[in-house]
Parts: structure tokens; sequence; C-alpha cells
């Protein structure tokens, strides 16, 4: 019997897995997206086997680099600093594996959170128009006429310099440009005649909303929540950078830079004296933004059904 | 007969920037069980509103002003059996009369199914919707034969705790325990035996339709249909629930004649199988004569004649009617006579009879007063002044 069921089983199945194939093959065509996808698969396994790759010295609390004694010079990569050490004697190697975590961390939550606010918000406003429209569109504008950066850098000086506060004030600046852009989509699928024949066969406006308008409206946001993470990642880095994110010692990529910003340029003998304090963090945000954009790109070749199809 | 749905002095308006729109100005009109009733007029003459303002599907800046639509549904709900009145009722009650007692049939088919839902996910939507129960006794039955049959004791406990939230449901499926299941991943695996009974019920319903091979069909999108079997399967969606009454909003114009003739032949055929009452529109009066029992003529927002089909294209009352009749091409080869003029602006309609200002037949009162509907043979019902005794 149990046989019977797994061929069943398949045979249900087979269209999707026919589709997933499908989506592979538009995956293996694009070399750029292949890039993309490596590169974060790369920065995934460096997340996960960061304790092995680089063993915390405090176990309690694995995120704080270890420094080799106290002085301000940077010292050059050696058996003992694979990486060097930068500012403060902080080892650059330990920094970048466990700042990896870090940068997914902000990355996804940041991400998250800001999907599902968007999303909540955005719909509301999108499907019940009116006044309630109004009322968020509004808000929105207010958070759109101001600069993202100077609005992130305003709110955590206001919640105090931590590393979660520069999470909540990228969520509180992110949402804005999420709300809007389903709401537009939402508006579009809200006047489909299959919306109104859901309605005319009894489906409540929540089912309305869940079952029939945001399958319809979602692809455009969730290509741009992909392409987001990196973006998000990289404005966490540059607050860090401007001394507003982790506490000092804290293993992030942003910080790692932060340390590296009276290095960049060495002794007039010798400019490029202390280039790995600088280079290595940076070539790590670069690499990692640069994997989302592509995945990002990816995601949009094999969601988007104008583009899926060519 | 029995009467089924009977609308008084519908009005219902549009609120837009230029003005108001009357689009219906107090309609009155009445379907008997069993009975199909076509409803005739020129685009933008109110047909569409009236079906909607039935099922109370008036979006803003629409809004139904008077009147009542008093339903006979199959829940007895009033004493006296004066039916219920649908304008009146809480959004929560009409919610269990749409698809379930009366439910409607739209114009392009291609449009109104969802692009992202398979055919047979959008039909026991319907079940899912309405008939929950008795697909939850259903299921219960079939996990209590599972367990009967199968003997790993992991796989009959799981069935255990399915059955007891299937209970659960049965009891109150509104609860916050079943929502909340119904969210969990893997724990809402439950769900398949409510979709495994919906979709049986689809197929059944599809092989009635006469819809070839409907195992195939429950799986393809609509996308991957012909305008033909799309509108079956929107028939089929319409029809899930046995409704009383069926609105069917001109669903055969747009597609070709051909299919016309097979979607037509369908829907007499359910309604002699299932006794049901047809709200047929249409600005068709080809189709009208070959599908319907009794019409009512409609022109700018108002009811102006009604009588038996066979009555209606022998002798023709209302002046507007003889022009409708005059302006369909025969094979005779007659000249076409089109109405002169043009369909008055709602926002700002003509006073008295809104026909008047394009009527050849036109007397002095029908600028100032408007002419109330009345019988003036037996079961020929005419707004008219002309025909005011």
């Amino acid at each position: 019997m149990s046989i019977i069921q797994r061929s069943e089983f398949k045979e249900r199945l087979h269209p999707r897995i026919k589709e997933l194939k499908f989506s592979l093959n538009r995956l293996k065509k694009s070399p750029l997206s292949l890039i993309g996808l490596s590169l974060i698969l790369f920065f995934l396994a460096i997340a996960i086997f960061a304790p092995q790759l680089a063993p915390p010295k405090y176990s309690h609390n694995p995120y704080r680099i270890p420094r080799d004694g106290y002085s301000a010079i940077p010292r050059p990569p050696s058996p003992e600093h694979p990486f060097g050490t930068t500012e403060g004697q902080y080892d650059i190697y330990y920094g970048v594996i466990w700042g990896t975590r870090t940068a997914f961390r902000v990355g996804l939550m940041v991400v998250g959170s800001i999907l599902v606010i968007g999303i909540i918000l955005g719909s509301i406003s999108g499907y019940y128009g009116g006044a309630v429209d109004e009322i968020i569109m509004r808000i929105v504008d207010t958070f759109m006429s101001l600069p993202t950066l100077v609005l992130a850098m305003a709110l955590v000086s206001a919640l105090g310099h931590s590393l979660d506060n520069v999470m909540k004030a990228l969520i509180i600046v992110g949402w804005p440009s999420y709300a809007r852009l389903i709401r537009g989509d939402i508006l579009a699928v809200r006047e489909e005649d299959y919306v109104e024949a859901a309605r005319a066969v009894g489906c409540s406006n929540l089912r309305i909303i869940l079952k029939h308008v945001l399958p319809n409206a979602i692809y455009p946001l969730l290509i741009m929540a992909s392409l987001d993470v990196g973006a998000v990642v990289l404005t966490a880095a540059a607050l860090s950078f401007l001394g507003l994110g982790a506490p000092v010692g804290y293993a992030d990529w942003g910080q790692m830079t932060s340390f590296a910003r009276n290095w960049v340029v060495g002794p007039p003998s010798n400019p490029l004296a202390y280039w790995y304090t600088i280079t290595i963090p940076g070539l790590f945000i670069l690499f990692f933004v640069l994997g989302w954009n592509l995945l990002g790109d990816a995601f949009r070749d094999i969601l988007d059904p104008k583009l899926r199809r060519r | 007969m029995k009467k089924l749905l009977e609308i008084q002095n519908l009005k219902t308006n549009f609120y837009t920037y230029e003005g108001v729109v009357k689009a219906l100005d107090g309609i009155n009109l009445d379907i008997k069980e069993g009975e199909t009733l076509g409803v005739v007029g020129e685009t933008g003459c109110g047909k569409s509103v009236t079906a909607l303002s039935i099922l109370r599907l008036i979006l803003p800046p629409g809004k139904v002003e008077e009147g009542k639509v008093l339903f006979w549904g199959k829940r007895k709900l009033s004493v006296d059996d004066g039916g219920v009145d649908l304008l009146s009722k809480k959004e929560v009650f009409l919610r269990g009369v749409r698809g379930n007692e009366i439910s409607m049939i739209f114009q392009e088919p291609g449009t109104s199914l969802n692009p992202v839902y398979s055919i047979g996910d959008q039909i026991s939507e319907s079940f899912l919707l309405h008939q929950q129960k008795e697909l939850c006794r259903a299921a219960i039955k079939e996990i209590e034969k599972n367990i009967r049959e199968s003997n790993f004791f992991l796989k009959i406990f799981i069935y255990h705790l399915q059955k007891k939230i299937y209970k659960k449901m049965l009891e109150n499926s509104k609860s916050l325990g079943i929502k909340f299941f119904s969210i969990l991943p893997l724990v809402n695996r439950y769900k398949i035996w409510l979709k495994k009974k919906a979709m049986k019920r689809v197929v059944d319903l599809l092989t009635k339709l006469g819809v070839p091979d409907p195992q195939r069909i429950i799986e393809r999108y609509p996308h991957e249909l012909s305008g033909g079997m799309q509108q079956r399967v929107v028939i089929a969606i319409a029809l899930a629930c046995n409704p009383r009454l069926l609105i069917a909003d001109e669903p055969t114009s747009n597609l070709d004649v051909t299919i016309q003739a097979q979607i037509l032949d369908l829907i007499r055929r359910l309604k002699e199988k299932l006794g049901l009452s047809i709200l047929f529109i249409t600005h068709d009066l080809g189709v009208v004569a070959e599908l319907c029992d009794r019409v009512a003529i409609m022109y700018a927002g108002n009811i102006c004649e009604i009588a038996e089909v066979k009555e209606l294209f022998k002798k023709p009352l209302h002046p507007y009617t003889k022009a409708l009749m005059n302006s369909v091409p025969t094979w005779e080869g007659k000249d076409l006579e089109s109405i002169k003029g043009n369909v008055p602006n709602l926002v700002n309609p003509p006073g008295g009879c809104r026909f008047h200002p394009r009527c050849n037949y036109a007397l002095e009162i029908c600028s100032q007063e408007k002419p109330e509907i009345q019988e003036v043979e037996n079961n020929h019902w005419v707004a008219c002044h002309n025909y005011l005794r």
C-alpha cells in the first residue's frame, strides 16, 4: 500500500518538481546569479562554522574580539594573526569571521521585519483605501521625505548606541518604501474580476487579502527584499563606521573598518603599510553585498513570470 | 408559483466627481422559483448594478440608497415568511448567502478566475467556505477508516490527533485553537483530509457539468484552459453549493457562437436538473428568446416593460422595446432602424420618463411625470403614459 501511496505522491508532486527543475535551469543559464549564489553559500558556511574557524576566547560572549596587547599601531599578518591586527590589537581574522554572523543577523532580521510591517500596513492601506489609506500613506510620506542615513543616525543617537538599536532604526527607516510598493500592487489587483468573484462566493475581507490579493501582488516585494539584504548590511556598516553601531570590540565589519579609519594611508614613506586594516573587512562587505545583489537579480529572473518564460 | 426574490423600489447611486449618478431609479422586480428572468438593456442601463445590488456587492463610491431585496432562502428565518431583506442584514449573514444561496457568474471567465490557483483549488474554495461541517464529518469518517487499516502506532497516534482537531472544528470552527493549528506548519497537515474530500466533490461536480477528464482539469491553471472551459469552471464555482438563485451577468458575451450555444445549453440543462432560478442579464435578444421565461427591459436605470417572453416578442408595448426589436437584424433583410439620440447622462437624467427625448410616441405628460409600471394586460407590465388608463 505504501508503494502505491509513494507513486501517487510522486505524481502529485510532479508539476512542482518540474517547475523547480525549470527554475534551477534558469539559474544555471546565468553565470552571474550562480556567482551570487555561491558567494552567499560561502558566507553562510563561514557563519555556520565560525566556532570551528575561529574558536572564541570568551565562550560566554563569542562576539567579543580577542585582543593581543593594547598598542594602537596595527600589526601585519603573522602566523598567530592570519589577517594581522587592527588598532588596539584586535584580531582582524576573528573579527571578520564572527562579523559574518552579525551581518546575516542584521540583514535578515531587518529585512524580515520590514517585510512583515510593510506587507501588513501596505495591504490594509491598499485594500481598504479611504481614510485609512490616507493616514498610512501620509505617514509613509513623512518618513520618506527624510534622508535615510540621517534619520537612522538620529534614531540610533536617540535610542543609544548598540547593534539592536541600529537594527531598530533601520526597520523604522526601511518599512515605508515597502508599504508603498505593496500598496501600489494591491491597488491594481484589488480591481481584478477574480477579487469581485471571490467576494461573490462569500469570502471575508481577510481571506480575500491573504488568499487572493497578496499572492498576486507580492513578487515585486520579494525581489526588492532580496536585493535589500545587502543594502541593509551596507547601511549598518556605515553606521558602525560612523561610530554609532556595535559596542567597541564587537565583531562587526562596520566596526572593523571604523578601527581602520586612522590607518587607511600609512606614513609618507610607505603609504600602503597598513593596507590589511581596511582592505580585508572592506572586501568582506563588498562580496557580501555583491552576493545578495546578484542573488536578487537571480530571484527576479526566477520569480517574475514575465521574465521567467523568455 | 412562489416568489424567490423580490426587489422593491431599489435605488442605487454612484457618487462621482461629476455628480451623483442615479444608476438605479427605483426598480421593482420579482423572480419566481424555477424561473429564468432575462434582464435586457443597452450598456450602462443598470443591469449589472441590479445584480450587484442584490448581493450588496456595490463598492464605494456606489451606494444602495433605498429599497428592499426580499429573499426566501434555504434557511427559514422569519416567522411570517415575508422573506429576508438582504439589504438590512449584517455583512456576516450576507457572506453566508453569497455563493451558497445566491451565486453569480461574471462576464469575463478569463479574468474572474485567480491566475495563481489551480482550478481544483478555486472550485473547492466554495465548498470549504460553505460546507465545512459536512466536509469535516466526511473527513472524520475517512480518518476512522485509516485508523482501522493502518498498523503503525505513530501513524495511528497522528490520526487520532487529527480526528480530535476535526471534532473540535465541528463544534466551533472559529475557535482560537483551530486558527492557531491551521497556521502551524506540519500540524496543519491535518487539512489535507478536508482538501481531499473537497477535491472529490469538485471532480463529481465537474463530471456533472459534462467537463471531460475532470481529474486533469483540476490540476490546470486558468490560463491553460479555453474560454468555454473557463466559463464552465466559473459556472461550477457558482453551482458548487446548490444555490437557489443564479445571477448570470452576460455569461456568453465574450465567447464565440458555438461555445455560446454549448454554455446556454448547459445552463438550461442545469436549470431543469437542479430547479434553479436564474436572473439572466444580457443585451442579446436572441439569447433571451432562447433561454428565458420572462423578460424585463431596462432603460437608463428604470424597468420599462416586463412580460412573458413570447408575449414580448409578439407584442412589444413600450416604445423603447419596439425600437429595440427594430434594431435587431432579421433574415428578411429589412433596413435596420437605430434609436435616435443618445443614452442619457445619468448624472443629469431627463425629467419624467427617462426615454421621452428619444421617443416617437412622447406625450406632453411624459416630460413631467415619471410613469409607474402597471399591469396593462395579463402578466404584461409596462411603464408608459401611452398605456395608462
